[in-house]
C-alpha cells in the first residue's frame, strides 16, 4: 500500500502548478485592468472638477453683469475667512488673505436645473464650485486698488471676457478677476487634501 | 507476485504517460502564450489611451488660455493685441517640417506680467520611418521690463503624443459656424477672423505601433474635413475634444 501511494503520479502537482500559474497570470491582468480603471476614474473626476470651476466662472460673470450698481459704491473687504475650499492662498498671483467683493459656493444641481433625471441630479450634487471676485491683482499681488482702461464698448453695463483687443474708446472699464475652484464633492464636505480641486482664473473688464 | 506487479511500467504505460505529459505541457505553453498576448494587447491599448488622454487634457488647458493678455504685462511688443494670437494652417506653408495632410495650430497667451507663451502643434514624421507623431513646440518669452527681454526658452518639436496619424482643428464662432481662414496667408481677414472664435474642436487619431489584429481591418477615418480609408492590422483610436476659448472677445 505504501508503494502504491508513492507512485500515484504527477496529476496532482501538475494541476496545482497549472492552477498557480493561471491564477498568477489572471491576477496580473486583473490588477492591470483595475489600475487602468482607477486612472480613468481619477481622470474623469478631475475633468468634472474642471467643468465645475468653469461653471463657477460663468456664474460669477452673470453676477457681475447683474450687480454693476452695487459695484459702483462698494470697496474690497476681507473675504478669505468665509471661503471654504477656494482660499486666496491657493492662487500664487495674489497675496494671502487678499480683499475682494463677492464669494459664492454651490453644488452643480443648484445651477443646472432644467430637465434633469434623478440620476443626473444625484451626480451633479457631488460636484461643486466656489468663487470669489477681486480687483485684478497688481504685479505685487495686491487687490486693493482698481485698474482701469478705456474701452470702446457703448452700453453702460457691458461685460467683456478677457482683455479687449479693441483699443481706445470713451468709456472706462474696470478690471476684475474671478478666482474659481471646482471640487468633486458637495460644497460643505469638500476637502482640500482628499478631493480633486481644479483652480481657474478669469480676467474681466466691466464698464461701470 | 504482488511485488512483480508494481515493479515498473510497461512500454505502453510509458508511452501513454509521455503523451499525456506532452499534451499538458503543450496546454500550459499555449495558455501562457494566449495570456501573454492578451496582457500585451491590454497594456498596449491602456498605455496608448492614457498617454493620449493625458496629453489631450494638457492641450485643452493650454488652448483654453489662447489670447490671454495679462493686464499688468510689461511686454512692449504686444503680438496678442496687434497681430496673431491664434493661427491654423491646413497646408504647412512656412512650416515645411510638418506633415501636410494634417492641420497645424499655433497659439499665444500671457502666463504672467513678464512671460508670454507660444505653443505650436503639428504632425511630424519620425526620423527613421514614415509614421507621424504629434509634435509640440513650446516657447517662453520673458521680459523683466519693457525692451529688456531674455532669449526665449525653446523646446522645439518634442514628441507630445506618439503614433498620431491625423490631427484636425475646427475653429467655430458663437453660432457654431466654422471660422476660416485664421492665419497670416489671408492678411487682415485672418486677423479679424481670430477674434470671432468661440470654440476649438480637436480630432486626434492614434495608430498602434505594432500590428495588433490577425487579419486586416478596414478603417474609415473621418475627422472634420479630412476623410481617408486604410486597410491594415493596426488598431486606431480617435479622440475628440471641444475647447471653449474664454479669453477671446466675441
Amino acid at each position: 500500500m505504501k508503494k502504491n501511494y508513492k507512485e500515484k503520479g504527477f496529476a496532482l502537482p501538475l494541476t496545482l502548478l497549472l492552477l498557480v500559474v493561471m491564477a498568477l497570470m489572471s491576477s496580473i491582468l486583473i490588477s492591470k485592468t483595475t489600475t487602468e480603471h482607477t486612472a480613468n476614474t481619477t481622470k474623469d473626476l478631475s475633468q468634472q472638477s474642471f467643468y465645475a470651476a468653469e461653471s463657477g466662472i460663468t456664474e460669477a460673470e452673470k453676477w457681475l453683469k447683474a450687480n454693476v450698481d452695487l459695484l459702483k459704491t462698494s470697496s474690497p473687504s476681507n473675504i478669505d475667512r468665509d471661503l471654504k475650499f477656494c482660499k486666496t492662498s491657493m492662487f500664487p498671483n495674489i497675496i494671502n488673505g487678499s480683499n475682494g467683493f463677492k464669494i459664492e459656493r454651490k453644488s452643480l444641481d443648484q445651477v443646472i436645473t432644467e430637465n434633469l433625471s434623478k440620476d443626473e441630479l444625484d451626480r451633479l450634487k457631488k460636484f461643486s464650485y466656489e468663487y470669489f471676485i477681486t480687483y485684478t491683482p497688481a504685479v505685487n499681488g495686491s487687490t486693493n486698488t482698481a485698474k482701469t482702461k478705456t474701452a470702446s464698448v457703448s452700453e453702460g453695463t457691458s461685460i467683456t471676457e478677457g482683455t479687449s483687443y479693441k483699443q481706445g474708446g470713451t468709456k472706462t472699464a474696470t478690471y476684475y478677476t474671478i478666482f474659481s475652484c471646482g471640487c468633486n464633492n458637495t460644497p460643505d464636505n469638500c476637502n482640500v487634501n482628499k478631493d480633486s480641486i481644479a483652480r481657474l482664473e478669469q480676467d474681466i473688464t466691466l464698464i461701470k | 507476485m504482488k511485488m512483480k506487479k508494481i515493479k515498473g511500467f510497461t512500454l505502453l504505460e510509458t508511452l501513454v504517460a509521455m503523451v499525456i505529459g506532452m499534451l499538458s505541457i503543450a496546454a500550459i505553453f499555449f495558455s501562457y502564450q494566449t495570456f501573454s498576448k492578451a496582457y500585451d494587447s491590454v497594456s498596449n491599448k491602456a498605455e496608448m489611451n492614457s498617454n493620449a488622454r493625458n496629453a489631450l487634457s494638457q492641450m485643452t488647458r493650454e488652448i483654453r488660455n489662447t489670447g490671454r493678455i495679462d493686464p499688468n504685462s510689461v511686454m512692449t511688443h504686444n503680438p496678442l493685441a496687434e497681430t496673431y494670437f491664434l493661427q491654423k494652417y491646413t497646408s504647412p506653408r512656412g512650416y515645411s517640417q510638418y506633415y501636410s495632410g494634417a492641420d497645424f495650430l499655433q497659439i499665444f497667451y500671457d502666463d504672467s506680467p513678464t512671460t508670454r507663451i507660444r505653443i505650436d502643434y503639428g504632425l511630424k514624421k519620425y526620423k527613421d520611418n514614415n509614421e507621424t507623431y504629434l509634435a509640440r513646440t513650446y516657447m517662453v518669452f520673458h521680459c523683466t521690463e519693457p525692451n529688456k527681454c531674455t532669449l526665449p526658452i525653446r523646446n522645439v518639436d518634442q514628441i507630445f503624443i506618439n503614433n498620431v496619424e491625423d490631427f484636425q482643428v475646427v475653429l467655430k464662432d458663437k453660432d457654431g459656424n466654422e471660422v476660416t481662414p485664421v492665419n497670416q496667408l489671408s492678411a487682415n481677414i485672418g486677423k479679424e477672423n481670430q477674434k470671432k472664435i468661440k470654440t476649438a474642436e480637436l480630432y486626434i487619431t492614434t495608430k498602434s505601433k505594432d500590428k495588433i489584429y490577425k487579419t486586416k481591418k478596414t478603417w474609415k477615418i473621418s475627422n472634420a474635413d479630412r476623410s481617408y480609408v486604410v486597410n491594415d492590422q493596426h488598431h486606431r483610436d480617435t479622440y475628440f475634444v471641444s475647447v471653449y476659448l474664454r479669453n477671446i472677445i466675441k
